[in-house]
């Protein structure tokens, strides 16, 4: 088993920051270019989930609708193994008695409502400004955190990390052309936590040795507290991994894009705590923090 | 030592036992379907149940209009208007309460609020008049609960398991309704506002002027695609006109606007039959109509007034005998103002009104002095049944309306609970073989602590009083996967230890002390975002923080106190030669 690492971390910090960067920038532009797509948690809307016995003819169901509803509706038919259903997404309906209505001419007596989700387009704009609010208030509450008790240029650094592990993982998602809902922002928070978590044991190693060893070049401390976490790193990170991993193979159709924000995010926490994280509090120690007071 | 040590067992034993003492009924109930238990066990959110939850919300709109002063000129009714739109305008934009934009319009527009809400406030100052508006608000928004929990616990059709109903912020409730299938007719029963009145219907030229005077704005304004002149008069020589059932939409639309309701004087209103009728026309075509009727706006008895509203089979002999009615009496107040205005107006109609739906409009034949009144005219058994719930509820002070439906069908919470379950067991298990494999005999006591920590974990979300939802599951999941995390820092702590000689027993007491700080502060992170997620609103995302910050700090315990006790006794036992890590 593997138990001593001496990988020359700091030889790659440059390459791997340029990557990092990289990406980060293609996602926030692919954030203002291609947008969000938000699910109707922000933007209000109906969602009825539909399970038909026998045939189903989407085409006479979205023209029976759309005739009686006067709107355009998304009619999809999701299928896998176990289930098939069908996704009616509509704008905001107060009341679903019509859609009922509606299906049982279409259907008979051969179908099944197995769930309404329906947002108010004005407690969307509530959820929206919510979700931001949560999102800006743990990351200040964070870097409070992390001022108190390290300083300023690891605050810095976890900070740098944790916006990088956010927005690529939102990059990915508009890649992905998938919908941000609010068990993603919840996702992303949980995400936020872990790799602030992985962060803040290497940050723990490192002031240890620094303070076991003041005058040693900063470079190495950094690389032997790198390499001394490394184990616990990757250990944490595969069990978190297999739980997320369970959940997305497991958890149900409700749960797969919640699971796919989480395996995401573990792997870009893991790799942002030593990549990110760490080489910016580097950079910052060694440029403005010459003198070392040990603390 | 020794003490030490025993007093440890004695603090892990106690936490074990009464763990397990407080999730024995949930076992017994879910697992082995004992349903006696089911009151002392673990809570499962609607969408592992399956069942109906809503999101109400005060129009705020619509109360401030029903707050203002009644007897305001339609010049006067008109600016109000004005002012209500535009600062909801401003709410609208600014995402803001009404009521706060309606105070900063009236700063900035010198507007004195008292002049029409002089029955609330004779202070000139605005801010004491909000103050007033903002203590209605409160009391009508405890009031709605009142009212919402009497109606839900009174109604036998949709009390399946515990209703609960919670105020949201200042202006919302959530309703959840387990095991509800029915949903329209759930959430109309809810919605109603339950406004009752018994009004006068006012003379048919009267209500034949209004309609010339809308034709004439029609003519005069619009295109003439509305045939309003096609309202025909009922049979029976009663009031009232009938309205072909196509016309009906338009004509509500067009009742909406300010300029047709200024063609209405203030004292009366135009309020719609609650059924349609079907009656063959000229050339014998069966038509359905709507009847509209002019009813007086100052009700002669309201809402306040009745008591003891009852649904019942009409008996022989009576007018309505084998239809379902609803009997219902009048208090003190109402008898007295009932037999005058009976006496006073004998051979004329009398509309009954709910929601301003008309129920029956029946003529007035004598003085009715004793205040019992019956409705007939529903539909169905339930909808008897269930406007005498709610007329027996009180009605609500303003109209409510939904903003948000979650509805989940018993299937998929069935399914729910097996993909929830089968990923807890799957992930578990395979969370345990891995650090198994990887710590060996350090691994295995590292499991005991998992398990632990699970059985710790649903005693503490019991003894919350937590609901248990899909998203919970998956905090709890994940608490599986990160709580090893504080085993993995001590295991690896140790091992370094290990490495650089230090003999076993120092290794383990130095890897907890050194790793300790470490665990501390990376779980205080977690829990931080936790608390905050806590906040991000929605009931399923609250389940998951909740169980992921109970999971973690549980984990605390489990994964640093219990395991360390266990090598401490293993070292006090039997000196160990060569530690399994």
């Amino acid at each position: 088993m593997i138990q001593n690492f001496k990988f020359s971390f700091v030889k790659y910090f440059k390459t791997m920051f340029i990557i990092s960067s990289a990406a980060f920038i293609i996602s926030v532009l692919s954030l203002f270019i291609l947008g969000i797509k938000s699910s109707i948690d922000f933007t209000g809307g109906t969602i009825i989930n539909v399970a038909v016995d026998g045939t189903i003819d989407l085409s006479n169901l979205r023209k029976v609708l759309e005739e009686n509803l006067n709107q355009s509706i998304n009619v999809v038919e999701v299928k896998s193994d176990e289930e098939s259903y069908i996704l009616l997404k509509m704008s905001y309906l107060s009341d679903e008695k019509i859609i009922n209505d509606l299906l049982e001419t279409v259907y008979g007596n051969n179908y099944v409502i197995n769930q309404i989700e329906s947002i108010g387009p004005k407690l969307g704009d509530e959820l929206k400004i919510n979700a931001r609010n949560a999102i800006i208030a743990s990351l200040l509450l964070i870097g409070l955190y992390i001022s108190i008790r390290f300083d300023g240029y690891y605050a810095i650094g976890s900070l740098f990390a944790l916006l990088h592990d956010v927005f690529i993982t939102l990059g990915i998602f508009i890649f992905m052309n998938m919908e941000i809902s609010i068990s993603i922002i919840a996702a992303l928070l949980t995400i936020v936590g872990y790799s602030l978590n992985d962060t803040i044991v290497i940050y723990d190693r490192i002031r240890e040795n620094m303070s076991l060893n003041p005058y040693r070049d900063k470079k190495k401390i950094f690389n032997t507290s790198l390499n001394q976490t490394l184990n616990r790193t990757l250990v944490t990170s595969l069990t978190t991994l297999i739980v997320v991993i369970v959940l997305y193979f497991y958890g149900g159709n409700v749960l797969k894009p919640f699971a796919i924000a989480l395996i995401i995010g573990v792997i870009l926490g893991t790799y942002s705590s030593i990549f990110i994280a760490s080489p910016v509090t580097l950079f910052l120690e060694e440029k403005y923090n010459i003198e070392t007071e040990e603390d | 030592m020794l003490d030490n040590l025993k007093l440890r067992w004695l603090v892990i034993v106690c936490t074990i036992v009464s763990s397990l003492y407080y999730i024995y009924p949930s076992v017994d109930y879910y697992i082995f379907n004992n349903l006696s238990q089911q009151k002392q066990s673990l809570n499962l959110g609607l969408d592992l149940r399956g069942g109906l939850n809503i999101i109400l919300e005060l129009d705020d709109y619509l109360f401030l209009q029903r707050l203002s002063k009644k007897n305001l000129s339609n010049q006067s009714r008109n600016k109000f208007n004005e002012i209500l739109k535009s600062a909801q305008k401003n709410a609208n934009n600014n995402n803001t309460k009404l009521i706060k934009e309606v105070e900063l319009y009236s700063e900035s527009n010198n507007i004195k609020l008292n002049k029409y809400f002089s029955n609330l406030s004779k202070s000139s100052d605005n801010y004491q008049v909000i103050k007033e508006i903002n203590s209605q608000h409160d009391y009508a928004m405890q009031s709605i609960l009142d009212i919402m929990r009497n109606r839900i616990e009174d109604h036998d059709q949709y009390g399946l398991g515990e209703p609960s109903i919670q105020k949201l912020g200042d202006n919302r409730l959530v309703v959840e309704l387990a095991g509800v299938t029915d949903i329209s007719k759930a959430k109309n029963y809810i919605q109603r506002t339950a406004d009752f009145e018994l009004s006068l219907v006012e003379n048919q030229n009267q209500l034949t002027d209004v309609i010339v005077k809308i034709q004439g704005y029609i003519d005069s304004k619009m295109d003439r695609s509305l045939a309003i002149d096609s309202l025909m008069i009922p049979d029976g020589g009663s009031e009232g006109y009938l309205v072909n059932i196509e016309n009906v939409q338009a004509i509500k639309n067009l009742l909406k606007s300010d300029e047709i309701n200024n063609l209405i004087k203030s004292n009366s209103k135009i309020v719609w039959d609650n059924k349609s009728l079907a009656y063959y026309n000229q050339d014998n075509e069966y038509v359905e109509y709507k009847k509209l009727y002019l009813v007086s706006s100052n009700p002669a008895i309201s809402g306040g007034m009745i008591q003891t509203p009852k649904a019942i089979v009409a008996d022989m002999g009576n007018n309505n005998a084998g239809q379902w009615v609803v009997n219902l009496d009048m208090n003190k107040e109402g008898r007295k103002k009932w037999s005058k205005f009976t006496g006073a107006n004998i051979n004329r109609q009398v509309a009954i009104i709910l929601d301003d739906l008309v129920f029956m409009a029946p003529f007035i034949r004598d003085k009715i002095s004793s205040g019992s009144t019956q409705i007939s005219g529903f539909e169905s058994m339930e909808e008897a049944k269930d406007i005498a719930s709610i007329l027996k509820a009180g009605e609500l002070p303003a109209p409510i309306s939904i903003v948000q439906t979650n509805y989940v069908g018993p299937s998929l919470g069935k399914d729910s609970i097996n993909d929830g379950g089968k990923s807890m067991i799957i992930g578990l298990f395979l969370v345990l073989i891995f650090m198994l494999l990887y710590y060996k005999g350090s691994g295995l006591i590292a499991n005991l602590a998992v398990i632990c920590n699970i059985i710790i974990v649903f005693a503490v979300l019991y003894t919350m009083n937590a609901v248990l939802t899909l998203p919970g599951i998956a905090g709890l999941l994940l608490t599986i996967g990160m709580s090893v995390d504080a085993n993995v820092i001590i295991f690896e702590r140790i091992r370094e230890e290990i490495n650089s000689k230090t003999p076993n027993y120092a290794a383990i007491k130095n890897g907890y002390n050194k790793a300790f700080a470490t665990i501390l502060d990376a779980n205080i992170t977690t829990l931080l975002t936790a608390f905050i997620l806590s906040f991000l609103g929605s009931g399923p995302i609250v389940g998951f923080a909740t169980t992921l910050s109970v999971g973690i700090l549980c984990s605390m315990f489990t994964a640093i106190f219990f395991t360390k006790t266990i090598f401490l006794t293993l070292f006090k036992i039997n000196k160990i030669k060569n530690l399994s890590i």
